[in-house]
């Protein structure tokens, strides 16, 4: 029988993924908000992101939470690298081309990692590895409750970014209407940079927490990206609070599909969610009609 | 003379040039070529099937990130039915066809009202759905262990005939298909679903129709496959399987009948060709050339030859 420690800690485990899906879904979303591309790739970057993470505390013996502060920066350069010769050459092209150079980034970043530093899994060890904090019935690991606040604090500074710096007033801008942006004088292509980098810096933090919490190999990015695009496609595109209320939703439904139906059904029952949501609203739950 | 006149009209450039490279494929076995020339080549032929398929579907601008489903589907209906009902195989293949098709049919009832990414992720979605359904029923599956399946021919010269028989088939059918008033009402739609209805033209019932016809053609593919490979398990539905007709198509060109063919023969000569270095290097190799395609051709190779094309007319 499934008693209620279990259970507590099944949602718990669920909020605590759902946290780390959320900054995924969040830089995705800034990213599709103002380019209006959809970079498959992401999770490529939540894999560089961990290994950075990694050899930030496993060479220079960081503490581990700092070594989130060095990946996000090293990330956010090789995600501006990667918009300026990839992704800026096909911005207002097909649909399907995005999807194709995705493809290739995914296959060019998966196995340059594992050429070098090979597929071997690892794993990142807090100092408070064995610590638990306890809440009545439940007792829960220090790592996740840390996770839940970092992510927290991230999504903070980022909206601050968003509405109270010059970039992030640019960048909405340029969401809103490209054209009339351009004309305000702000150089787009300069806000499509920064938001890229600033999407790859959020993936960056993910797979670092991902790292932290579970562990890290090379193709760790590839199933989390392709379900943080259906959160945000289930959430609505472009919609942070559909990514916030999505990431939640897939952390919780995942793991209670597991405690109920099994580990074979947790990725079949994130999907069906997103199907059953779609045909009742095609445009995703807070997604604007278009 | 008017026989004569009307030979000239039927054939055309494009007509004399798909038998032209029909002849040319189909004596290629004079040459005795090894065993693993001629099964790249069924190979091939099966992805062009396959390719085709998916690119019928994108002419009605429904782009399906997740049709492996109907390839595995096809290729589980058809060799399940041989092995514990006692169909004909023959006949079987034609079954695996229709069952994708009805599958097909289902899935585009939910995605008739979906747009780009969102009818993407639905189709992902249903591929992982299947995958986990296949991996539920393993006392018939067999899940990820997979099952042996009985052979449709004798060696790899038949094989290869019946693949240039289907494949022909396959493409030839799309051709006339695209070429009425169907294949018209597609592209509508394509360009402007809402002018398309302003026309007319019933959407829903031609986007079902293309996702059903889709699908069976993939479901052929699928129990092709299977048969030649001789074995099936869960890989059947890999992301893998679900990107490569939509990575021959963009590479071929889309929206064009040739572009899968092209597509095909293109991506596996250039898989096999890398083949000479590590299986690691080789998969960035790859990474590299998608990359450079989109960025230099976004329109695919298709329209770098019809610029060559035009450069030697003039």
């Amino acid at each position: 029988m499934i008693d209620a420690v279990t259970l507590s800690l099944t949602l718990l485990w669920g909020v605590a993924i759902g946290c780390i899906y959320i900054l995924m879904a969040t830089g995705l979303n800034l990213i599709f908000g103002v380019m209006k591309i959809v970079n498959f790739a992401h999770g490529q970057l939540l894999m560089l992101g961990a290994y950075m993470c990694y050899w930030a505390w496993y060479m220079l013996g960081v503490n581990p939470y700092l070594a989130v502060l060095i990946s996000m920066a090293i990330v956010s350069v090789i995600g501006a690298a990667v918009e300026r010769l990839c992704f800026s050459p096909i911005v207002g092209t097909s649909k399907l081309n995005e999807i194709f150079v995705s493809l290739g980034l995914i296959y060019i970043f998966d196995y340059t990692a594992v050429m070098l530093w090979t597929d071997k899994p690892r794993s990142i060890v807090t100092p408070f590895e064995y610590s638990t904090l306890s809440l009545g019935i439940v007792a829960i690991s220090f790592d996740w409750l840390i996770a839940i606040v970092v992510v927290s604090t991230i999504l903070i500074f980022m909206f601050i970014i968003l509405t109270k710096t010059k970039i992030g007033r640019a960048m909405r801008a340029t969401s809103q209407n490209r054209e009339a942006a351009m004309m305000m004088g702000i150089n787009v292509k300069n806000v499509y940079t920064a938001s890229f980098s600033l999407g790859s810096a959020l993936a960056a933090a993910a797979g670092s927490l991902f790292g932290i919490i579970f562990s890290l190999d090379p193709y760790m990015g590839s199933l989390p990206a392709i379900k943080v695009f259906a959160i945000i496609i289930l959430g609505g595109l472009g919609s942070i609070k559909g990514a916030i209320i999505g990431g939640l939703l897939y952390g919780i439904a995942e793991n209670t599909a597991t405690l109920f139906l099994g580990g074979i059904w947790r990725h079949a029952v994130a999907f069906a969610v997103l199907i059953v949501v779609l045909i009742v609203k095609p445009t995703g739950l807070f997604g604007e009609g278009r | 003379m008017n026989i004569l006149l009307s030979l000239g009209e039927i054939i055309t450039p494009k007509v004399s040039a798909t038998i032209l490279v029909l002849i040319v494929v189909s004596i290629i076995p004079i040459f005795q070529p090894s065993e693993y020339v001629l099964h790249i080549l069924i190979l091939m032929g099966i992805y062009t099937i396959y390719s085709s398929s998916w690119n019928l579907l994108a002419y009605t601008g429904q782009a399906s990130l997740g049709h492996s489903a109907f390839l595995g589907l096809g290729g589980y209906a058809s060799s399940l039915l041989v092995i514990k009902v006692g169909v004909d195989p023959w006949l079987s293949l034609l079954a695996g066809g229709v069952s994708a098709a009805a599958a097909g049919f289902l899935i585009g009832l939910t995605c008739v009202r979906l747009r780009e990414w969102f009818l993407a992720m639905v189709t992902f979605g249903f591929a992982v759905i299947a995958e986990t359904a296949v991996m539920a029923l393993d006392w018939i599956t067999q899940g990820a262990t997979g099952y042996a399946t009985p052979s449709l021919l004798h060696n790899r010269l038949q094989y290869y005939y019946t693949t240039l028989a289907l494949a022909t088939a396959t493409v030839i059918t799309i051709f006339l298909l695209v070429r009425s008033k169907v294949g018209l009402a597609f592209s509508a739609i394509r360009e402007n679903q809402l002018e398309a209805e302003g026309m007319g033209i019933n959407t829903v019932k031609y986007k079902l129709f293309a996702f059903a016809l889709s699908s069976f053609f993939a479901g052929i593919a699928g129990g092709f496959l299977v048969y030649y490979v001789g074995y099936i398990s869960n890989e059947i539905f890999s992301f893998h399987h679900s990107f490569m007709p939509l990575i021959m198509s963009v590479t071929g060109g889309l929206n064009t009948i040739t572009g899968p063919i092209v597509g095909s023969v293109i991506i596996l000569s250039i898989w096999e060709a890398l083949k000479i270095i590590n299986p690691i290097q080789r998969m960035i190799a790859i990474g590299v050339f998608l990359t450079l395609v989109v960025i230099f051709m976004p329109k695919g190779l298709h329209s770098v030859a019809l610029r060559v094309i035009r450069s030697l007319k003039v």
